[in-house]
């Protein structure tokens, strides 16, 4: 169902204008356990996107290692869906198209598409917008398809990009709920990137604190085993524990 | 509905009103009328489409129209979607399209009839290697704009790569191809009634030249009406249908 992750010794180098090597990661170490949900938390520019970029397999050039395997042996790959800051939905294709393009691309037999758009749409409460276009509805009910999207390829790793950041408030808060509670539905490993401590603290069983970039690194590690959940806004444990965040947090920016 | 058909007719009829008061005060100027008034191009023409001589030369006219925009297109999109992803494609071929962009249509219609004769083929060649440049240039330009978060969303959730083009690059394409395909044929129209002028002795071009050397300029304007006429139809009707059934996904309003 769920997969670990495994990453050693992970450095990234970018080649700039002038030709010179500009080094964004080094030395990044982490072990995520199935089905725990990690935050990587960090400022802009550290080098997060490219660490979701490695596990996801869009970029290939890096140096170290980087595993997502299985309890289980000997399985296929793993099934992973990502979800980027915007909803990046195929404006040509209706809700419902774009939750059958990802199922199509993971190879989910045709026979569960119906129900599983059904099913997916129905969580995020867009069932009655399966046949509009995209570009009809508003920025966050588009987050809620691409949401959707995710989730309905059922997959074992999560991989987030600041998914909430362009979102106003009041929207981002309703949809962090909303993900937990699609999330706690069956657990699957999450890592989640964001610049927001809040939200990080809100979401995650564990925070890792990269520190600003160039040669950015992994510097702290915070574990939230002590909230409980479901998670509610309004708990002070939390504020508690957001503003210890936030102190390591500014320590290594 | 009824409200709705009717709003905005009083300015479209002073439109037409003002357009007519224009060519009636020009055909009745007192010393020397510029035109033939509007009803005398009426005339002539509800005599002429009773005949087949003026649908003949629409038929050869359309029919170079056709094969010109054909060949042009066949060579502008993969040359433009090459040139558009691969910096190999720009470095060999990018000054190419810019000079030939720069070579006047006068220049290609002259070579074509004079390297391969004056013949059907030479017009069709003429026609559209007049065209071929901008349209490549347009297509170029629609390549670099595809979007490339979506190539990045699509490989993340495990497309192959094959429908990746398919599914992903070709969709996005398409909008641009389409303005292409209605721009080059706006261009490859005018650009045939120039190679008839110039080597044909049949066709709407070829006619338009004949009447002006026996200075007929009624007949001139009967078969520019007639011909704008019928390419206005197929611009609207049939190309802005295939539009609107492409891109129905293009909202008109977004909810709230």
């Amino acid at each position: 169902m769920s997969v670990s992750i495994a990453i050693r010794d992970f450095a990234k180098e970018f080649q700039t204008a002038d030709g010179s090597r500009l080094r964004v990661l080094e030395n990044v170490d982490l072990q995520v356990t199935p089905g725990e949900f990690v935050t990587i938390l960090g400022p802009s520019g550290c080098g997060k996107s490219t660490l979701l970029n490695a596990l996801s397999g869009l970029d290939t050039s890096f140096e170290g290692k980087v595993e997502i395997g299985r309890s289980a042996v000997g399985a296929a790959k793993p099934r992973i869906a990502y979800l980027f800051q915007e909803p990046r939905l195929l404006p040509w294709r209706t809700v419902r198209g774009n939750i059958e393009f990802a199922l199509d691309a993971a190879r989910v037999p045709k026979l569960e598409w119906a129900a599983r758009c059904e099913r997916w749409l129905q969580a995020v409460g867009l069932a009655s917008f399966a046949d509009y276009f995209p570009l009809q509805l508003s920025g966050g009910m588009q987050q809620r398809v691409s949401i959707a999207r995710a989730f309905s390829i059922e997959p074992e790793l999560l991989l987030m990009d600041e998914p909430f950041s362009a979102l106003d408030e009041i929207t981002a808060l309703r949809m962090r709920q909303l993900l937990l509670s699609l999330w706690e539905a069956d657990r699957r490993t999450v890592l989640f990137v964001t610049h927001n401590s809040l939200e990080s603290v809100y979401l995650s069983d564990r925070i890792v604190v990269m520190k600003s970039g160039p040669n950015s690194r992994i510097c702290d590690e915070i574990g939230l085993g002590h909230l409980r959940r479901p998670r509610t806004y309004d708990d002070p444990a939390q504020y508690e524990t957001q503003r210890a965040v936030l102190a390591t947090l500014m320590r290594y920016v | 509905m009824k409200s709705r058909l009717f709003a905005g007719a009083v300015p479209r009829l002073a439109s037409v009103a003002m357009l007519l008061g224009i060519w009636y005060a020009a055909a009745w100027m007192p010393a020397k009328p510029l035109l033939p008034p509007p009803h005398q191009v009426l005339i002539y023409l509800v005599q002429d489409v009773q005949k087949p001589e003026i649908w003949k030369h629409l038929g050869v006219t359309l029919m170079r129209i056709f094969l010109g925009f054909g060949l042009s297109m066949a060579i502008a999109i993969p040359f433009g979607i090459a040139l558009g992803f691969s910096a190999f494609a720009r470095q060999l071929f990018g000054s190419w399209v810019v000079i030939g962009l720069m070579i006047p249509s006068l220049v290609f219609i002259i070579l074509a009839y004079t390297s391969i004769g004056l013949n059907e083929f030479a017009a069709v060649v003429a026609a559209a290697l007049a065209v071929v440049w901008v349209l490549t240039i347009n297509i170029w330009e629609s390549a670099k704009a595809v979007d490339v978060k979506l190539i990045q969303m699509a490989r993340a959730f495990g497309l192959s790569p094959i429908r990746i083009v398919t599914s992903v690059v070709l969709p996005q394409l398409a909008a641009s191809l389409m303005a292409s395909a209605r721009f080059g044929l706006g261009l490859v129209w005018k650009m045939v009634l120039f190679v008839e002028l110039l080597g044909r002795s049949n066709g709407i071009g070829y006619q338009i030249e004949y009447y002006h050397q026996l200075f007929d300029l009624g007949r001139v304007l009967e078969y520019t009406v007639f011909f704008v006429a019928i390419m206005l139809l197929i611009e609207v009707v049939v190309l802005g249908g295939i539009e609107r059934r492409l891109f129905r996904w293009r909202p008109a309003a977004r909810l709230a």
